[in-house]
C-alpha cells in the first residue's frame, strides 16, 4: 500500500475544456443553415428594421442601405455579410488580474450567472423578498468560489440603493467580489462610460483593457425588427472602446416574434446580424458574441418563460449559426427555472438546460440560478447548478482511449474470477471517477443519522458557508476609492445620495 | 324565441368565430331585435365565458384574442343600428394605457389594452417610453376614466409617481383612477404611490379596471 502514490487532490471538475470538441449533435444540416441565413437576409431587405439613433443611421446610409420613413432601414446583403465579415472569431476575456481566464471559441463552454433579478430568496428566512446590494455582492462572492462557474453576472438587482446610480454601484460590488470576468448590463449610455471608466481604473489605462478585457456588455436589441436609441448608443459606446459585448435580443414567441421556432429563429438572427453590423461599421474588428434568448409566451399566464423545449431548440439552432455559419463566439442559457423555488421543478429545469447547452457548444452560458422566470435569484440553484455542470462536464469529457485505460494488461494479470480493489490500476485511477459534492450517496441509515439532508438544504448550508468565509481576491484601496469616486460623481451628476 | 338567437351569438364569441358572430349580428337587425339587448344578452356572454376559462386554465390567450375579435365585428354591425335609435352602446370606461419613459417592453402593456378593449373600455394605447406629461395631456384631451401605466424596470416604475403627480398637477385627481403593472410592481409599491388598483396579469387588470369605474 505505501509504495502505491495518492494523487493529493479530489478533484470533482474534470478538464473538460482542455479539449473541446463538437459533441456530434446536430439539428440543422448546412444546407438548413444556409435557408435561415437566407431568409435572415430576406428580412432585411423586404421588411427592414427600425433604427432609432442617428449615428448608426449614418454609418447604414453610406454603407449602401436603404433608409425611408426616417428610420426604417433595408439592407443589400453585400452590406451585412461583408460587415460580418470583419468580426473577429475569438474573444479572450481575463481576470481583474489580467490573466486570460476564457477562450471564447470553437466548442469551449463556459458557465456564468445571470444579472438584474428584483427578488431574492432570502438564505436564513427563506422568504422572498426584494434584491439588496448585499445580495449583489453575495451571489457574486458565491460564483466566485464555486468551481464550475466561470464568469460573474450581478444576479441580485438592489432596492436599497438609488436606482439611477445602481448599475455603478453593483459594478463595483461585482469587481470587489470576484476575480473571475465579468458580464454587465447599465441601464443607458451614461451608466456604460462610468463602467468604462471603473473598468480602465480597475487594470490601470484603456489600452490595457481592450488588450485584456476582463468584461463584456449584455446588450439587446428589441424584437420584433427595432433597435432602440438606447441600445445603439451602447453598441456605439463599446465599439468605440474596442471592447466585447453580446447582441441578444428577447423575442418572446406569439407576443414579440412569430410562434414557431424556426419563424422566431429567422427574426432574432435578422435582428443580431444587423446590429452586429453596425458596431462592425462603426469600428471594424469590434469583438461579438451572437445571442438570443427565444421562448414562447406561455398563452395560459401570459408568462414570458425560461424553460422549455422550444427555448432550448431555439438556443441550439443559434449555436449552430454561429459555430457552422458566421464562425462567432455564442452566447447561451442553462441553470434557470420557471418554478418560484429551489424545488424538483427547478432542479429538473436546471439539469435539462446545462445538459443541452452543453452538448450545444456554446460559449457563454449564462442564467445559472435564476428562478420565477427571470425575477428571482437562488443561491441554493447557484450551487445545485453547479454541481449539475460538473457533473456534465465530466460527461462532455467522453472515454479517453488509451493501453493505460484499456487496461488490458490488468485484465489479463487479475483473470477471471479475480478482484480489481486491491490492484495498483485502482488505486492509480479511482480518483478519476466524478464525486458529487451534493447529491447523496449515502445508505438509508447513515443519511438518516446525519440528520436526513435534502440536496436543497445541503446547498443552502455550502452558500452560507462560502459566504461567511470565502475571500475573494481583494483590490488595492487605490482602485477601490477611484471605483467610489466615479460612483460619487454619478450620484451628483444626477442627483441622489445612496 | 330571441333565447336561441342570444344563445347563438354567446357561442360565436365563445368559438372565435367572427363570420358567425356577423351573421348572426345581421340576422338580428333584420328581425328587429334590440341591438342593446342582443349585445348584452347575447355576445357579452360569449366573452364573460372566455373571460373565465381563460381563468381556469381552459383556455389560451389566442382564444380570447379570437373572441375579442369576433366581439369586435358583431359590435360593429350593431353599433350604427344603436346611432340610429338614439342610443350608444355604454362603454365602460376610457382608459388611457402606456409603458413610461425609458422603458420599451410593450408586450404586457398591449395584452392589458388588448384584453380591456375587448371587455368594453374604449382604449387610447399611447405605445412605449411614454412622457410622463403625455399620460395626463391625453388623459385631459380624451375625459379618460382611467391611466393605465406599465413599468417592467425598476429604473422606470419609479416614474409612476410622476404621472400621478402630473394628473394632480393638472387637477385630474381624483377623478381619473390609475392603475399600474409590470413585473417589479408590489402591492406595497402600489401604496406608497397612491395608485388605485394594480394587477399581475391582463385579467385582472380588466377586473381591476371594472371596480375603479364602479362596474
Ligand atoms: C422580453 C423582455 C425584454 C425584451 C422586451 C421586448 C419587448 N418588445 O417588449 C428586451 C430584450 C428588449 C428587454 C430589454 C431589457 N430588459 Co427586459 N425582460 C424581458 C422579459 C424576459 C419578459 C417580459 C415580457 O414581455 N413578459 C411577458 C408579458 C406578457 O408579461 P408582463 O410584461 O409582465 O405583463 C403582464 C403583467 O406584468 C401585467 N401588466 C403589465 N403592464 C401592466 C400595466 C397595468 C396598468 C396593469 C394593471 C397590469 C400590467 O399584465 C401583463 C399581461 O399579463 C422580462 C423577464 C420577466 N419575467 O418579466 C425581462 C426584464 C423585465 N428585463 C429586464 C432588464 C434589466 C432589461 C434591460 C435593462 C436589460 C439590458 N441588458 O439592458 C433592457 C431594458 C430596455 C429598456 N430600456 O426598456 C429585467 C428588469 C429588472 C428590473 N426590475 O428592473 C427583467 C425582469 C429580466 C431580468 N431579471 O434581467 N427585455
Amino acid at each position: 500500500m505505501s509504495k502505491r502514490k495518492r494523487k493529493s487532490n479530489l478533484s470533482t471538475a474534470p478538464a473538460a475544456n482542455a479539449s473541446p470538441r463538437a459533441s456530434g449533435y446536430r439539428m440543422f444540416t448546412d444546407a438548413q443553415l444556409d435557408e435561415i441565413h437566407h431568409a435572415s437576409l430576406e428580412i432585411l431587405r423586404r421588411t427592414g428594421v427600425r433604427v432609432y439613433e442617428s449615428e448608426s443611421l449614418e454609418l447604414l446610409k453610406s454603407a449602401g442601405c436603404f433608409v425611408s420613413d426616417e428610420n426604417l432601414v433595408k439592407f443589400p446583403a453585400a452590406v451585412i455579410e461583408n460587415a460580418l465579415q470583419d468580426a473577429p472569431s475569438r474573444v479572450v476575456l481575463c481576470g481583474r488580474d489580467g490573466r486570460p481566464r476564457l477562450y471564447l471559441e470553437g466548442h469551449r463552454t463556459y458557465f456564468g450567472t445571470g444579472s438584474d433579478l428584483p427578488n431574492t430568496r432570502d438564505l436564513e428566512t427563506g422568504e422572498r423578498r426584494p434584491s439588496l446590494l448585499t445580495d449583489v455582492e453575495n451571489a457574486v462572492k458565491l460564483a466566485d468560489a464555486l468551481p464550475n462557474l466561470d464568469f460573474v453576472m450581478s444576479m441580485a438587482l438592489p432596492s436599497d440603493v438609488a436606482i439611477e446610480t445602481s448599475d455603478r454601484r453593483s459594478f463595483k460590488a461585482m469587481v470587489e467580489n470576484t476575480v473571475k470576468p465579468l458580464v454587465f448590463t447599465a441601464w443607458d449610455e451614461d451608466g456604460l462610460a462610468d463602467i468604462i471608466k471603473m473598468a480602465e481604473a480597475v487594470v490601470g489605462s484603456p489600452e490595457k483593457l481592450a488588450l485584456n478585457p476582463f468584461l463584456l456588455a449584455y446588450l439587446e436589441p428589441t424584437s420584433p425588427l427595432q433597435h432602440s436609441e438606447d441600445v445603439l448608443r451602447k453598441v456605439l459606446l463599446m465599439a468605440d472602446h474596442g471592447l466585447p459585448f453580446v447582441y441578444s435580443p428577447g423575442p418572446v414567441e406569439g407576443a414579440s416574434a412569430p410562434v414557431t421556432s424556426a419563424g422566431s429563429l429567422a427574426l432574432a438572427n435578422a435582428e443580431i446580424m444587423s446590429g452586429i453590423a453596425i458596431a462592425q461599421l462603426r469600428r471594424k474588428g469590434t469583438p461579438v458574441v451572437w445571442g438570443c434568448g427565444s421562448g414562447p409566451l406561455d398563452m395560459k399566464t401570459t408568462v414570458a418563460t425560461y424553460t422549455s423545449p422550444e427555448f432550448m431548440k431555439h438556443c441550439m439552432a443559434l449555436s449552430e449559426m454561429a459555430h457552422y455559419y458566421y464562425h462567432l463566439p455564442v452566447w447561451g442559457f442553462s441553470g434557470c427555472s420557471d418554478s418560484k423555488l429551489p424545488d424538483m421543478q427547478a432542479g429538473i429545469e436546471s439539469a435539462l438546460w446545462i445538459l443541452w447547452t452543453a452538448l450545444s457548444g456554446a460559449n457563454l452560458i449564462h442564467d445559472v440560478g435564476y428562478i420565477e422566470s427571470g425575477l428571482t435569484c437562488s443561491l441554493e440553484m447557484m450551487v445545485v447548478s453547479d454541481e449539475i455542470i460538473s457533473f456534465v462536464k465530466q460527461l462532455m469529457a467522453g472515454i479517453q482511449l488509451t493501453p493505460e485505460t484499456l487496461a488490458l494488461h490488468v485484465i489479463d494479470e487479475v483473470g477471471p474470477g479475480g478482484e480489481y480493489l486491491t490492484s495498483d490500476h485502482t488505486m492509480n485511477h479511482y480518483r478519476d471517477v466524478w464525486y458529487p459534492r451534493l447529491f447523496d450517496r449515502r445508505s438509508y441509515e447513515s443519511w438518516q443519522e446525519v440528520g436526513e439532508p435534502t440536496a436543497v438544504k445541503t446547498a443552502r448550508q455550502i452558500a452560507q458557508e462560502i459566504i461567511a468565509t470565502h475571500k475573494p481576491e481583494p483590490i488595492s484601496e487605490d482602485v477601490r476609492q477611484a471605483l467610489q469616486t466615479i460612483i460619487d460623481e454619478a450620484a451628483a451628476r444626477v442627483g441622489v445620495s445612496n | 324565441m330571441n333565447e336561441t338567437l342570444f344563445e347563438a351569438m354567446k357561442q360565436s364569441i365563445i368559438d372565435g368565430e367572427a363570420e358567425d358572430a356577423e351573421r348572426l349580428a345581421n340576422q338580428a337587425v333584420a328581425e328587429g331585435v334590440d341591438p342593446l339587448e342582443a349585445i348584452n344578452k347575447g355576445f357579452v356572454l360569449g366573452l364573460d365565458d372566455v373571460g373565465e376559462q381563460f381563468g381556469c386554465g381552459e383556455m389560451f390567450l389566442p382564444d380570447l384574442v379570437l373572441a375579442a375579435e369576433a366581439m369586435k365585428t358583431a359590435v360593429a354591425i350593431l353599433e350604427p343600428e344603436l346611432a340610429k335609435k338614439g342610443t350608444a352602446r355604454e362603454i365602460l370606461g376610457t382608459v388611457v394605457m402606456g409603458t413610461v419613459e425609458g422603458d420599451i417592453h410593450d408586450i404586457g402593456k398591449t395584452l392589458v389594452a388588448t384584453m380591456l378593449s375587448a371587455s368594453g373600455f374604449k382604449v387610447y394605447d399611447l405605445g412605449v417610453n411614454v412622457a410622463i406629461g403625455a399620460f395626463a395631456e391625453k388623459a385631459r384631451e380624451v375625459g379618460a376614466d382611467i391611466v393605465g401605466v406599465s413599468s417592467l424596470l425598476t429604473t422606470t416604475m419609479v416614474r409612476q409617481r410622476f404621472v400621478i403627480e402630473a394628473l394632480d398637477d393638472m387637477g385630474l385627481r381624483p377623478q381619473v383612477k390609475v392603475m399600474v403593472g409590470g413585473a417589479p410592481v408590489t402591492r406595497d409599491w402600489v401604496a406608497e404611490i397612491g395608485a388605485d388598483g394594480y394587477s399581475e396579469d391582463a385579467i385582472g387588470a380588466v377586473a381591476v379596471a371594472k371596480r375603479l369605474v364602479g362596474k
